[in-house]
């Protein structure tokens, strides 16, 4: 009996042991690429309320700012207020689901429009739909770690992004830099459906609010237009408690 | 005219208590547009306008919103000025009420609007062969909320407004009797549409037929929808007026952006009045160049009466919120019909700019 019981512990001492390596090798294991792409997203908060200054910058070397405010919740709703320039104050746009309606304060009414397509300009900028939209990446994408550099004096995973249905994608592919440590995209470089490199994004003044580690500013470079858009983000409110009742036509038709 | 500076030092009045207590809330907007137009036909005459169109809107509660614009003009022709809006807002519950001078717009169709029949067009405005902007009339309106998606609205205007006084042709008298009503049910993303039904009673804007602003009851229904990433929309409306034979109008259309660029639009348009059929095509383009600024070709073909407009238009964006606009209207044909008669050839120039 006393041998069985001593067999039995040295069984479970070797089965402890045995489970301390194992987790330890787990541990010092690199994440893969849709795992880091999966963290990354989880490094977003569910709503958003948001002043933004937008510079269109033309290949002319013309400038337009567009400020708008933005509310966002989860990955259904959105709605976008113009404050300026004078001629767009007051716009709005409506997004819920796969619904979107438009308000022009010269029309005096709110029209439904035709629904947005993901690789469509966001408001006449560099930046497409699903560049700015909250869909989850992760979904349509899978990510192949490239490996590991410093970028902005940063430790960063570079992904390459290929998408899982090609006739669905916008781009047909990406290379992405995350932040080793803290989960946010640096630099993303965007590619059309031949294989050239389109635009890049590039993400910086990264700050941690409430727990998440997000970028107050975006620079899209358009490199076969030679435009680019810079988004700044005056003010931020994260995770902040927005009824569904803000994102209705109601709302949008109020000033 | 002469009640003018009062009217703005009235207005200036009104701001100042707001300011230390709400500055954030009080807003003043407005847009200055100059514009030279040359009649291409014999006369060859060149007219100039300047328009002066102020807006201010304070957020005075949580629950309550003021807005007032002014159009005000001068020009060869004749100077004026004009109350455009002036309300107030209330929201109580699921219940939005508007009290005040404005301009109310119904219905889907582009430019043509069978249940927009609020407001009559502002006249003095002529830029296109249909008025872009409508006259404020007196209102009430309601809006309640029965769920987010589906709104029941009110409207009373106490007196009636015509677009057009004619000499000789009596305005009806200003009493409850003479009052205009209407009422519109909206449902809103049923089956990815939203749609409208509406009735009016009040009179015709137009003294066309009859020599009298006819009274009439007009029920009509609107529709807009997405199909692959084209809006589509139609409106009709049915109208009964006291004498004469009910007539009916419909508009039937849609848009679509290729790419990011090129915006098309089309829309057909059939009106039945007193036995004179009218059909409309209506096509609209729009494309930027140089990034900045615009490219406009509207076109206009009238069937019954082989009558074309073409009215193009470049947009020369100076800054964020400053253009100047070259546009011109052309007919070929013998410009008739409700919307096409008296037209002629012109070229505008015009500088605009909002602040």
């Amino acid at each position: 009996m006393s041998g069985k019981i001593k067999n039995m512990g040295v069984m479970g001492f070797g089965l402890v042991m045995g489970l301390l390596i194992f987790t330890a090798s787990a541990g010092a294991k690199e994440l893969t690429g849709n795992e880091i792409l999966e963290k990354e997203e989880a490094n977003r908060p569910d709503s958003e309320i948001m002043i933004n200054e937008m510079s269109i910058v033309h290949k002319s070397g013309a400038k337009r700012i567009r400020k708008i405010k933005i509310w966002m919740k989860g990955d259904d709703y959105t709605l976008v207020r113009f404050l300026s320039p004078a001629n767009l104050k007051g716009t709005g746009f409506l997004s819920v689901k796969d619904d979107d309606w438009l308000y022009l304060p010269a029309l005096r009414k709110v029209r439904r429009i035709a629904g947005k397509e993901k690789g469509k300009s966001f408001m006449g900028s560099d930046f497409s739909y699903e560049d700015v939209g909250t869909d989850s990446l992760a979904d349509k994408y899978d990510a192949e770690l490239l490996g590991i550099e410093k970028y902005a004096e940063r430790d960063c995973y570079i992904l390459k992004l290929v998408p899982k249905d090609t006739k669905a994608a916008i781009y047909s592919k990406q290379k992405r830099w995350v932040d080793k440590a803290r989960f946010n995209q640096m630099k993303t470089e965007y590619y059309d459906e031949h294989g050239d490199l389109l635009k890049v994004m590039y993400l910086s003044e990264v700050e941690e609010i409430e727990g998440f580690w997000l970028s107050k500013r975006m620079e899209m470079q358009n490199v076969q237009k030679g435009s680019k858009t810079i988004i700044v983000e005056k003010e931020v409110k994260v995770n902040p408690k927005i009824s569904d009742k803000m994102f209705t036509t109601r709302q949008l038709e109020r000033q | 005219m002469r009640c003018l500076p009062y009217l703005f030092l009235l207005w200036c009045l009104l701001l100042i208590p707001n300011f230390g207590a709400a500055q954030s809330s009080l807003d003043i907007n407005g847009k200055i547009e100059t514009r030279l137009s040359f009649d291409l036909d014999e006369s060859e005459a060149i007219w100039s306008r300047t328009a002066f169109k102020p807006e201010l809107d304070s957020q005075i509660s949580e629950n309550t919103h003021a807005h007032v614009s002014l159009k005000m003009y001068t020009g060869e022709l004749h100077s004026d000025w004009n109350l455009q809006e002036a309300y107030i807002d209330y929201y109580l519950g699921s219940l939005d009420l508007r009290a005040g001078v404005q301009i109310i717009s119904w219905g889907t169709a582009y430019s043509i609007g069978p249940t927009d029949n609020l407001n009559p067009f502002d006249l003095s405005e002529e830029e296109t062969f249909i008025p872009e902007e409508k006259l404020g009339v007196t209102a009430l309106r309601l809006k309640y909320y029965l769920l987010t998606n589906i709104i029941l609205t009110g409207v009373y205007i106490p007196y009636f407004m015509p677009a057009l006084e004619v000499p000789g042709i009596a305005l009806p008298e200003k009493n409850l009797e003479n009052s205009e009503y209407a009422c519109k049910l909206t449902a809103q993303s049923i089956i990815g549409c939203d749609l409208s039904a509406s009735y009016f009673k009040g009179r015709e804007d137009y003294p066309w037929i009859t020599g009298e602003y006819r009274e009439v009851d007009i029920f009509g229904g609107d529709i807009i929808g997405t199909l692959r990433k084209v809006a589509l929309w139609a409106e009709g409306a049915y109208n009964l007026p006291e004498s004469g034979d009910a007539y009916y109008q419909i508009a039937v259309g849609g848009e679509y952006t290729f790419g990011d660029d090129l915006y098309c639009l089309a829309q057909y348009y059939h009106r039945n009045y007193e036995n004179i059929q009218e059909h409309y095509i209506m096509t609209v383009l729009r494309y930027p160049f140089l990034d900045i600024h615009t490219l406009q070709l509207g076109m206009a073909y009238e069937t019954e009466n082989n009558i074309i407009i073409i009215y193009p238009e470049a947009t020369y964006s100076l800054a964020d919120a400053a253009n100047i606009v070259l546009s011109g209207i052309f007919v070929q044909g013998e410009a008739a019909g409700t919307f096409m008669s008296g037209l002629k050839n012109k070229i505008y120039l015009k500088v605009e700019s909002s602040f």
